[in-house]
């Protein structure tokens, strides 16, 4: 994903966030017309309590009551929470700031619901219960970054504070002044349930309080468990990595070590053919002994590149494609491959069996991505470029999402559930000779890679290499 | 500087929206009013009409009581004007409920019109008026403290509850107009000044 659509993404989730926290602010403002008659049924409790003189009917209207304050309470809360923490007036501020802000916001709110529906609402509870709210909103949404487990908290904090109103005991200190609450303790009072009422509320109001905070320190301690584990993972993954490269690095240099050893009979053969050669320089002895020396410097070229990574020669660019052919698996009847090379290709200055491998990991990727076509077409065309030449390997598989197309060169993605480790070893193989490699993918339409090869006339001291590679090599006959 | 002073006019803000929405706590004071602890001889006789004056739930526990003392009486929490001519008095249980009104379909105007009617016909039909208020307020609201100045102010005798919010109204009431005020501790015990108005 690039950095732009990263920003409008963002964006995007800012505007739905922002959406939502309005929505949720003029849900709450109208909540009490939305349960009008939730309201009403409340009243109707009270009244059926004094008629029965059963107070269990006011324990009932206290619950009703109760449950849709804090649902109100709550609803406004979220609403401008989302709203608030989601534009920039929360970087901007402190956080004792944002509180501030945010406590005005939400009694505005209340108040003004109050005034306009004519709807009781219980300031001091409702105050205190915010405070709380937005005291344990800033411990757990810094953790979680969860709004609904904050909608969870909250919910329990503005229940429990809201059975404060309906208990006599705390009339002394401004709870439960408006039209209901008041109606169910002066009801209560009447029918002797004062004790009845007051240990209701504590019965409700202390488990909920202590079950917010437990909710909360729960929640909290589960985010920061599952950020542990995520952290395990990802360094369970690095040693993981690191143990396979470590073998893969074993197992190249016993395998540097046997190819190195080769090296000694080659020696030998190409001392003892030069022998052969000057005692029978003409006639089939002499003509077969020059086919074992041609043969002999091929083989000691190919090791030479195998052991040596920064070796490089100077090649005739059909001589690469040749041998990459010559290595490539054709015997799949649904594969169909259309190859195209130009003539006069430039000579090349590249380690040839580096390279080769790298081009055969780019076309083994071609022959196994899936397929929706009835036949695979691989395209392998070899072209002139500017300053050098073009491999291009085209597929009509299934293609990459645009959004991993950049994941591709990291090592260990895969789509196919192969290693991972083919296209960053092609990328740094082709960058170690002075190439470049570029892939545009589009779903359901194929992947065309192209691998730029620069000409052998860009490099002054193609010579090096090889001298480098003699070196190397004369260095090993006179040890022998 | 910038940010602190940003702080102090949120924390004004805070403080003046809390005085703003607690305004009518504030008012509460003793009253210094002199009341009876119960009528010496009764003033009104039955067959008596228990209505509300604002809708609050109040208008039962009145009713229950006038049961419980078995008070001929009839409960019309929304009595009109005609419903009372046969009455001989008409008990006012005052309290306004901005939700039982709504309960009720009525609008606080249609209230106020249906209880001036009330004490019209009444004060026509020589009716006695009394006046039962248990207080109880809406934040940032006087239309509780208008139904009891206007039941208030044309009733026979008034009996409300001590260290509710509305005693100092009560007493100011009782006052001006030379009215009767019982002020009792716990809603209980407005049976014993409730009976003594028609005992």
């Amino acid at each position: 994903m690039t950095a732009s659509q990263r920003k409008i993404n963002e964006s995007l989730y800012s505007k739905t966030i922002a959406a939502g926290g309005v929505l949720l602010i003029i849900t709450g403002m109208l909540f009490p017309a939305f349960f009008q008659n939730t309201w009403f049924n409340v009243i109707m409790k009270i009244r059926e309590a004094i008629t029965t003189g059963d107070s269990g009917h006011l324990i009932l209207a206290s619950a009703s009551l109760n449950s849709l304050c804090s649902i109100q309470s709550t609803v406004l809360f979220m609403g401008t929470i989302l709203l608030i923490f989601n534009t920039e007036l929360s970087s901007r501020l402190k956080s004792f700031d944002v509180f501030l802000v945010s406590l005005i916001s939400i009694v505005f709110l209340h108040w003004m619901d109050s005034l306009i529906f004519e709807m009781p609402w219980e300031p001091v509870s409702t105050l205190l219960a915010l405070i709380i709210s937005l005291f344990l909103f800033e411990k757990l949404f810094v953790e979680t970054y969860s709004f609904i487990q904050v909608f969870i908290v909250s919910v329990q904090v503005f229940f429990a504070f809201q059975w404060l109103n309906i208990m006599p005991c705390f009339s002394p200190y401004w709870f439960g002044k408006s039209d209901v609450p008041y109606s169910v303790k002066i009801s209560g009072i009447y029918l002797n349930a004062d004790t009845v009422l007051n240990f209701a509320g504590f019965a409700f109001f202390i488990p909920f309080i202590i079950s917010a905070f437990i909710t909360a320190t729960l929640f909290i301690s589960y985010s920061r468990n599952i950020q542990m584990m995520r952290e395990n993972h990802i360094k369970e993954n690095e040693i993981r990595d690191m143990r396979a490269k470590a073998l893969e690095n074993r197992i190249y240099q016993e395998v540097k070590s046997l190819v190195h050893d080769l090296k000694t009979p080659l020696v030998t053969i190409r001392g003892l053919n030069s022998l052969t050669l000057t005692e029978s320089a003409n006639g089939k002895l002499g003509e077969y002994s020059e086919r074992i020396e041609n043969s002999v410097a091929k083989m000691s070229d190919m090791i030479s590149s195998f052991l040596y990574e920064y070796s490089r020669q100077k090649l005739k660019a059909a001589d690469l494609i040749s041998y990459i052919r010559a290595q490539l698996p054709l015997e799949d009847e649904k594969i169909r491959f259309s190859i195209n090379i130009e003539e006069d290709l430039p000579d090349i200055y590249i380690n040839k069996i580096r390279i080769a491998r790298a081009v055969i990991n780019i076309l083994e990727n071609a022959i196994v991505v899936p397929c929706k076509h009835s036949y695979k077409l691989i395209n392998f065309d070899v072209r002139h470029a500017e300053k050098g030449i073009n491999i291009i390997v085209k597929d009509n598989g299934i293609g990459i999402e645009e959004s991993n197309l950049m994941k591709i060169w990291e090592i260990g993605y895969s789509s196919n559930n192969t290693s991972g480790l083919g296209l960053p070893f092609a990328k740094r193989i082709i960058e170690d000779n002075a190439g470049t490699i570029e892939v545009v993918s589009q779903r359901d339409y194929g992947t065309t890679v192209t691998i730029f090869l620069p000409s052998a006339d860009n490099f002054e001291d193609y010579g090096r290499g090889e001298e480098i590679e003699k070196k190397h090599y004369a260095g090993n006959c006179n040890n022998r | 500087m910038k940010r602190n002073a940003f702080r102090v006019v949120l924390i004004i803000i805070l403080a003046l929206l809390l005085v703003l929405v607690n305004m009518p706590y504030t008012k509460k004071a003793e009253s210094m009013a002199f009341t009876l602890p119960g009528l010496p001889r009764p003033i009104a006789k039955v067959p008596a009409a228990i209505t509300s004056a604002g809708q609050s739930t109040d208008t039962y526990i009145i009713n229950d009581i006038s049961n419980q003392l078995m008070i001929r009486s009839f409960f019309m929490p929304q009595a009109e004007a005609e419903d009372i001519e046969d009455m001989n008095s008409i008990v006012f249980a005052v309290g306004y409920s901005s939700l039982g009104l709504k309960l009720q379909g009525l609008s606080y105007e249609d209230e106020k019109t249906r209880i001036e009617k009330l004490i019209n016909m009444a004060k026509n039909n020589k009716l006695t008026i009394i006046a039962v208020v248990l207080g109880g307020e809406q934040p940032n609201d006087d239309r509780n403290e208008n139904i009891i100045r206007l039941v208030g102010a044309k009733a026979d005798y008034i009996i409300g509850l001590k260290g509710s919010s509305s005693e100092e109204l009560l007493a100011d009431l009782a006052e001006n107009g030379n009215i009767p005020l019982t002020l009792v501790r716990k809603v209980k015990d407005i049976s014993v000044p409730f009976a003594s108005a028609f005992r």
